[in-house]
């Protein structure tokens, strides 16, 4: 099981939204990483064949995407940005509506499975137009497993849900990730570090590394510091460095800090984490991440 | 409907909405309102205490052409003015005053005038000049070749003396063309705003069918699935033909139950064609061999093809600008102003670009409302030795038409061209 994208381009007139972008992914979790614009919603468009490449191309199994139509996409379950319903169906008919349209056989047995499995067989009749986002959440997940899919891509699944909800379809996405392709785009790393097997990251409509996130952590290795220094000079490091967080007590604060040399003197090399790594990669275009 | 899940899916999603509901209950109350309003608004316009000459009047006049037809017009009376006609033309002298009163009193149809007073029927001298001088018929100086015209001369006679023996409940009378039975048929006219409302409906049910995936977003996910370009475009396709087909026939049903039923029963529907006698289409002179009936079906066909033009200009709209409100407009403009511009046309066509309009009857789909211009004469254009009726190439065109755009719709929506194109590209 192998998808490769081969020097795939997406133009938008004079945007270029995906230039050159070469990558094979096989079974596992990958997240892909970047901040807005950075073309990872084009690039999950052009995986589940939404929109079509303006250079290269896209092969499942060593075949183009285009050239296996219909049998390609039976395999792909897509769980789009902000998934829309029709409000007046009921959770259970918009899964079978979507089952009739994956020509899903035995529908009503795998769409009560599912309902099950997302913990949405309680409100099943209830119309979607009275559903919370994280049951909209949900559902959408339920719909994107209809059919078994080999690949399995969600744009931002977990935007607008509380820690709970999160955590649950954190989960959830973990327990499915067996023995297919998750492509699980995000701006929450918390959501990722521990689930992803690979993470992706795309700057500027261009993949800047594929690794995992142990070997992307200790890719910062001796350039994450924590500092304590007391408060007024505070302004000073803020401006100075890339900081990644910090806390204050009484009057001295502790700053987590990005930097190639050692940013005061009393400061310790500490491990790296996601959040480091995303802000070291995306430095200043990153404000609306983490 | 079982083995259709998904066309069941759609119809179930264009019924369903609320606003749907709203707008189909709506548009039902103000067609019947609109019915009602036209009956009444002819009625009043026709009624006896207005109108003092009885041949116009509505519906008393109905009821008296027929027991005039009946105790008049009868086997002995037909032989007296044969009689007469001969006697006229042995003697070749015209028909005296009394006997052209008596013409007009009883309400003589100008196929009865063709059977019974040929001689002095304008048009019939007119055709029978061109057939001995081998001229055209149309009114547009096309010719037609002989062998057709003596061969619809003929028809037209036998047609009017068989239609004279059956009842007449169904001739029509008119005050500036609007009037009678054929108001059923004649219902989307332009008095009658029930054009309007089917037109309006149809768009405002159809317009979103696909425009709305997108606004709600739904799109892609519908877009990923196996049966979501190809099958579900023909689903949605034939189910908003559903509605369209639905709406038109419910309209005109309710402008047939409202109207033709209410004053003129339910009898003499066989009778001819040739016996309907509008003043702006004069169907006495149709070349076809049609009952009302038939003539009825056919004119709701062809206004329901028209509709379906509409709902594929509607559809095609939803697939390229994905805007709910941009196809709605576009496709009300297309249905209302093609409407209205063909009548624009055909009242004010004098010179310049209106008479270029008309005569190249560039508003050939809406010529589709009003059908019965096309049954009105030997209505031709000459195709190498061939005289073709001009109904069958506004037909063809019309078909034509209605695969192309819901062609055009299917290609966009699937992007089956574009991906063609690219494919072609790449192998080069």
């Amino acid at each position: 099981m192998e998808l490769r994208l081969e020097n795939i381009s997406k133009h938008y007139g004079s945007k270029r939204a995906l230039q050159s972008v070469s990558l094979s992914v096989s079974e596992g979790i990958y997240a892909l990483l970047g901040p807005n614009g950075a073309g990872k919603t084009t690039m999950m468009h052009l995986i589940t064949d939404v929109l079509t490449p303006t250079g290269g191309r896209i092969l499942y199994n060593s075949q183009p995407i285009e050239t296996l139509g219909t049998s390609y996409r039976e395999k792909i379950g897509f769980l789009p940005q902000e998934p829309g319903f029709y409000p007046h169906f009921s959770g259970e008919k918009m899964l079978r509506y979507f089952a009739c349209l994956k020509g899903v056989s035995d529908e009503k047995t795998v769409c009560e499975a599912l309902l099950h499995q997302t913990n949405l067989w309680d409100c099943r009749k209830r119309k979607v137009g009275g559903y919370s986002g994280g049951m909209k959440r949900r559902l959408g997940i339920a719909i994107a497993l209809l059919g078994n899919p080999e690949i399995l891509v969600l744009d931002e699944p977990t935007a607008g849900l509380d820690p709970k909800e999160r955590i649950r379809f954190r989960n959830l996405i973990h327990q499915i990730s067996k023995n297919r392709i998750v492509i699980y785009s995000t701006h929450i790393i918390s959501d990722i570090s521990s689930i992803a097997d690979r993470i992706i990251l795309l700057k500027n409509g261009m993949v800047e590394c594929v690794k995992t996130p142990d070997e992307l952590c200790s890719m910062l290795s001796g350039k994450v510091w924590e500092a304590i220094v007391p408060t007024e000079q505070s302004d000073t490091l803020l401006s100075h460095h890339c900081v990644t967080g910090f806390t204050t007590k009484g009057n001295r604060s502790c700053f987590r800090i990005i930097s190639d040399q050692k940013p005061v003197p009393d400061a310790t090399e500490v491990s790296a984490n996601l959040e480091d790594v995303y802000l070291y990669y995306f430095g200043g275009d990153s404000h609306d991440a983490i | 409907m079982k083995h259709f899940p998904l066309y069941r899916y759609e119809l179930s999603k264009l019924f369903h909405q609320r606003f749907a509901k709203i707008s189909i209950m709506l548009a039902l109350i103000l067609t019947i309102v609109s019915a009602v309003y036209s009956t009444g608004f002819i009625y009043e316009l026709l009624h006896p205490s207005i109108i003092s000459d009885t041949y116009y009047q509505l519906p008393r006049c109905k009821s008296k052409i027929f027991y005039n037809y009946s105790e008049v017009y009868s086997d002995a009376y037909f032989a007296k003015v044969q009689a007469e006609q001969t006697r006229l033309n042995e003697e070749k002298l015209n028909f005296t005053e009394e006997t052209a009163k008596q013409k007009g009193k009883y309400g003589l149809t100008k196929d009865m005038d063709a059977v019974l007073f040929s001689d002095l029927y304008s048009q019939c001298i007119y055709m029978q000049n061109c057939t001995q001088t081998r001229l055209e018929i149309t009114q547009s100086a096309q010719s037609i070749i002989e062998s057709e015209t003596d061969a619809y001369l003929l028809q037209r006679a036998k047609l009017a003396e068989a239609s004279y023996r059956k009842p007449l409940y169904l001739e029509t009378f008119y005050d500036d063309g609007l009037a009678g039975y054929v108001e059923n048929y004649f219902f989307f006219g332009r008095k009658s705003c029930t054009l309007h409302i089917a037109v309006l409906l149809i768009c405002f049910l159809c317009a979103g069918i696909f425009s709305a995936e997108h606004e709600n977003g739904i799109f892609s996910m519908l877009y990923t699935t196996k049966k979501g370009r190809s099958r579900l475009f023909w689903a949605k396709y034939f189910a908003s033909a559903t509605v369209v087909v639905v709406a038109v026939l419910s309209v005109q049903l309710i402008g047939f139950l409202t109207y033709a039923i209410r004053y003129y029963g339910i009898y003499g529907f066989d009778s001819s064609l040739q016996l309907l006698d509008l003043q702006m289409t004069d169907l006495s002179l149709c070349p076809f061999s049609l009952s009302n009936l038939q003539f009825l079906l056919i004119c709701s066909g062809m206004q329901l093809l028209f509709f379906l033009l509409l709902l594929a200009v509607a559809l095609l709209a939803s697939v390229v600008f994905q805007k709910t409100v941009v196809a709605f407009l576009g496709s009300a403009l297309f249905g209302i102003g093609s409407a209205e511009l063909f009548y624009y046309c055909k009242n004010n066509a004098g010179a310049g670009l209106l008479q270029t309009l008309e005569n190249m009857q560039l508003m050939l789909p809406s010529a589709l409302l009003f059908p019965e211009c096309y049954f009105s004469q030997m209505n031709t254009v000459r195709i190498g030795e061939y005289a073709v009726y001009r109904i069958y190439i506004l037909l063809s065109i019309c078909f034509l038409l209605l695969v192309l755009l819901s062609m055009a719709a299917y290609l966009a929506y699937t992007k089956a061209l574009s991906r063609m194109l690219r494919k072609r590209r790449r192998e080069r």
